[in-house]
């Protein structure tokens, strides 16, 4: 489904080289990594705990000083900004607000930065590249996942400091591998497997004795092809699982789904975890997006409103009662490295002309509508939007959606490192 | 015109005014020196043609007709005419004489004005002369201000009065041939001045105009303006991303001349502006420097009527007051400042064009460490300039 939403994408670009934006009232989007245990990795940390509350501190990777900026949201002041190892590669940073600990993490190195500033390196060593992680910043837990398929995982405690960690690779015994996982609300990590079971994993006893240690017996699905597994946020005995085509909640308790797996409509263009996980179909029809999550034990979907562009960034709240995106135009003209104008692709890494819409989710009311700054990475919160620019001397904002106030800025901040 | 008396002077003559003379020569040294020339010149073409029949002396000449210089000459009749060329004939002897030989007479210069008792009248004159002590007392501004022909008239007359016609000293009273009456002596001298004055147009071969001596810019002036132009380079290469190693540079200078000490300020800007990290960055630096201190003019060469004379070294050393601005531009901008004292030594050498006008090419060597808050940029070198600049002296 994945190769053909690529053609068609292709096709789009050949066929109609002046399509520029709104006009076009589709959402693309390139699906999130599958077989993956947690999220993609990001270089900015999330803007809530995964409790679900707001954090008022953002930890990002700057490379163009090659340190970790830690800004405080009510002021935009700088907290703390740490030199890093390794400053050439990706960074990806996550961050505990209640321990105010900093892990640090890219191919050739793990690192943990307390309170104090303080570092434990390297208590994990992949030999892969990690491509995503799970982590509960209340539980204090960390699961890493590589292109190896190994799995690192961590415990820490309250201040950062690293109480036990383990590496293991992808096999649990009798032919089986890892297709996906994540950590569920109860702190297990539930893992998908190659013949569609999903296993409960006791990750304090797994880092203890060194082998992986499950809970019961595994569960069979009746699925084959689970590529995405997502914890289903308040409910420590239920995770949803997801194919190409079908989704299901299962109740890991009680070793069965919940009901029968739904199929999806049309071709998966956007997977999400966050705090209410999603996945977003469409059949590139005029109003064909889709929007599948579960509640109550249940997959549900709804039929969103008509909106252009190719998704960047989505948050479901149900707590909150509200669905936010950052979306941008699916094609649009802009200078190349060499100067010359082009036509890009959705696949560009910095997009532009992008807008962000949030609604009611119980009846889709829209709530906000506003452009987002271009060239800059995001990170969304309930009720606001981090934006850190590529600017080399340093630029961040933050927006308050419903103000309409200006956002508070920090700029500068990466003048003092750069020698 | 002035009327030149030669007579008792009431009001007594300050000496010398130029009290600072620089090596430069001092003012009216070299225009004297060129009526000097002019006159010796006009004496000897004079006496060159003592034996031709049909030279006409004494006679005003279309190119000086309407000026005042040819009254004298336009009042004289054809026996005051022959007289005074005959006279001309006489004197030229006398007169070269004393041109070429600096020990037959002495020249002083006076601020001060020169009175003179005439006909029971005070009056200021542009010159006086002592037979005497063979001294010619010059007015240096009235003579500045005079036109360079105006000059000769007044030197001629002057000199005059220093020879003796048929045996009688040369005065501006009494009768004199067939210049009678009791100014008969004044119109004779009047005469044989302006005769000598307007000859350079009939032999100008012979009597040179030496406009660009007289037109060329002259060190003894007091106050001089200048600005000029250059680079200015760290010694080291500084260390950071937005420091800049070299500077556009910029001055305006100000200096008063006291003879060979100079009192000098000065604004200067240097400036960089370039593009850092990957262009994405501009950076603009903008230092300004005020600056003030003292200098020593030298002068490499002896003859102030020449042009390599009149050129000379300037050696100053100056305290800089140093206020940089540095902007880093993305998208949004950001600004610095930093200040110090620091200090400069320049050398320049100044090369006289006309109408005091000068240009000068100069080297300097700055010191004035410092650095930027919250910015890694710290200028701990010196830099060293070169700069090509023009002055006007006045």
């Amino acid at each position: 489904m994945r190769s053909k939403s690529r053609a068609l994408n292709i096709f789009f670009a050949l066929a109609m080289p002046l399509l520029i934006s709104a006009c076009d009232a589709r959402f693309f989007a390139e699906p999130q990594p599958a077989s993956a245990i947690g999220a993609k990795l990001e270089d900015m940390s999330s803007l809530n705990d995964d409790a679900g509350n707001d954090v008022n501190q953002i930890v990002v990777y700057d490379p163009t000083v090659s340190r970790i900026h830690q800004f405080n949201l009510a002021n935009m002041n700088i907290e703390r900004s740490l030199a890093v190892l390794n400053p050439g590669l990706p960074h990806t940073v996550l961050y505990n607000l209640r321990g105010n600990y900093i892990i640090d993490f890219t191919t050739k190195h793990l690192s943990v930065y307390d309170r104090a500033g303080g570092a434990t390196h390297n208590p994990i060593r992949f030999i892969g590249t990690p491509v995503s992680a799970a982590f509960r910043p209340s539980l204090g837990v960390i699961v890493i996942y590589d292109s190896l398929m190994s799995v690192g995982m961590m415990k820490l405690n309250a201040d950062g400091s690293v109480l036990k960690s383990w590496k293991g690779g992808p096999d649990l015994g009798n032919n089986r591998t890892i297709a996906a996982g994540d950590i569920d609300d109860g702190g297990r990590l539930i893992l998908a497997l190659s013949d569609g079971s999903i296993v409960k994993v006791d990750m304090d006893a797994t880092m203890s004795s060194g082998a992986w240690t499950t809970i019961g017996a595994p569960i069979n699905t009746g699925l084959t092809g689970i590529e995405w597994l997502a914890p289903v946020r308040g409910r420590p005995d239920q995770v949803m699982i997801a194919t190409k085509s079908r989704m299901a909640v299962v109740d890991t308790d009680a070793g069965s789904l919940t009901n029968l797996p739904t199929s999806l409509s049309g071709s998966v263009i956007w997977r999400a975890k966050g705090l209410d996980a999603h996945i977003l179909t469409t059949d590139y029809t005029e109003g064909g997006v889709r929007i599948y999550y579960v509640n109550g034990g249940q997959v549900l979907s709804k039929q969103l409103v008509r909106a252009a562009g190719t998704v960047t960034h989505s948050r479901l709240d149900q707590v909150a009662n509200n669905l936010t995106f950052v979306t941008a135009n699916s094609y649009y003209w802009r200078p190349n490295a060499a100067g010359v104008v082009v036509l890009s692709s959705r696949y560009d890494t910095e997009p532009r002309d992008r807008m962000i819409r949030q609604w009611r989710f119980s009846d889709l009311d829209a709530l906000v509508e506003e452009k987002v700054v271009d060239d800059a990475k995001l990170a969304l919160a309930a009720r606001s939007l981090f934006a850190l620019k590529t600017n080399k001397l340093g630029w961040a904002l933050n927006y308050d959606l419903f103000s309409g106030a200006a956002p508070a800025e920090k700029r500068g901040f990466n003048v003092p490192y750069i020698p | 015109m002035k009327h030149l008396l030669w007579l008792l002077i009431l009001m007594p003559i300050a000496s010398h005014a130029n009290t600072f003379v620089g090596n430069g020569g001092g003012a009216g040294d070299v225009e004297l020196s060129v009526t000097k020339k002019q006159v010796a010149e006009a004496f000897r073409a004079i006496e060159k043609r003592k034996d031709e029949v049909d030279v006409e002396f004494c006679r005003c000449n279309d190119t000086f007709r309407n000026r005042s210089v040819c009254e004298p000459l336009r009042a004289l009749n054809e026996k005051q005419r022959d007289y005074c060329s005959n006279a001309l004939f006489k004197q030229a002897p006398e007169i070269l004489r004393m041109v070429y030989n600096p020990n037959t007479v002495s020249f002083r210069w006076t601020n001060e004005e020169i009175r003179v008792s005439d006909r029971g009248e005070t009056r200021a004159v542009d010159a006086v002369t002592n037979r005497d002590k063979r001294e010619i007392t010059l007015n240096l501004k009235r003579f500045l201000d005079l036109k360079q022909f105006e000059r000769v008239f007044l030197l001629t007359h002057e000199l005059l009065h220093l020879t003796a016609l048929n045996g009688k000293a040369m005065q501006d009273e009494g009768d004199v041939g067939p210049f009678d009456g009791q100014e008969g002596g004044r119109r004779l001298l009047n005469a044989m001045g302006a005769s000598a004055a307007v000859l350079q147009v009939q032999y100008p071969y012979e009597i040179k105009s030496y406009r660009a001596r007289l037109n060329r810019s002259q060190s003894w002036k007091r106050f001089w303006l200048g600005m000029n132009f250059g680079v200015a380079n760290m010694n080291d290469k500084p260390k950071g991303t937005f420091a800049s190693e070299d500077f556009s540079r910029s001055q305006l200078t100000a200096h008063y001349a006291l003879g060979d000490f100079v009192f000098a300020a000065s604004y200067r800007l240097e400036a960089n502006d370039k593009k850092v990290l990957g262009g994405a960055v501009k950076v603009e630096e903008n230092v300004n420097i005020y600056s003030f201190g003292v200098g020593y003019r030298m002068f490499p060469f002896r003859d102030p009527e020449t042009f390599w004379g009149q050129s000379h070294f300037l050696i100053q050393v100056m305290a800089d007051y140093v206020k940089s601005d540095l902007k880093l531009s993305e998208t949004f901008d950001l600004k610095y400042s930093a200040k110090t004292w620091g200090g400069s030594v320049a050398v320049n050498y100044y090369l006289p064009i006309f109408w005091g006008f000068w240009g000068y090419a100069g080297l300097s060597y700055e010191v004035h460490p410092y650095k930027y808050e919250n910015v890694n940029v710290n200028y701990k070198s010196n830099l060293l300039s070169q700069y090509l600049g023009v002055a006007y002296a006045f």
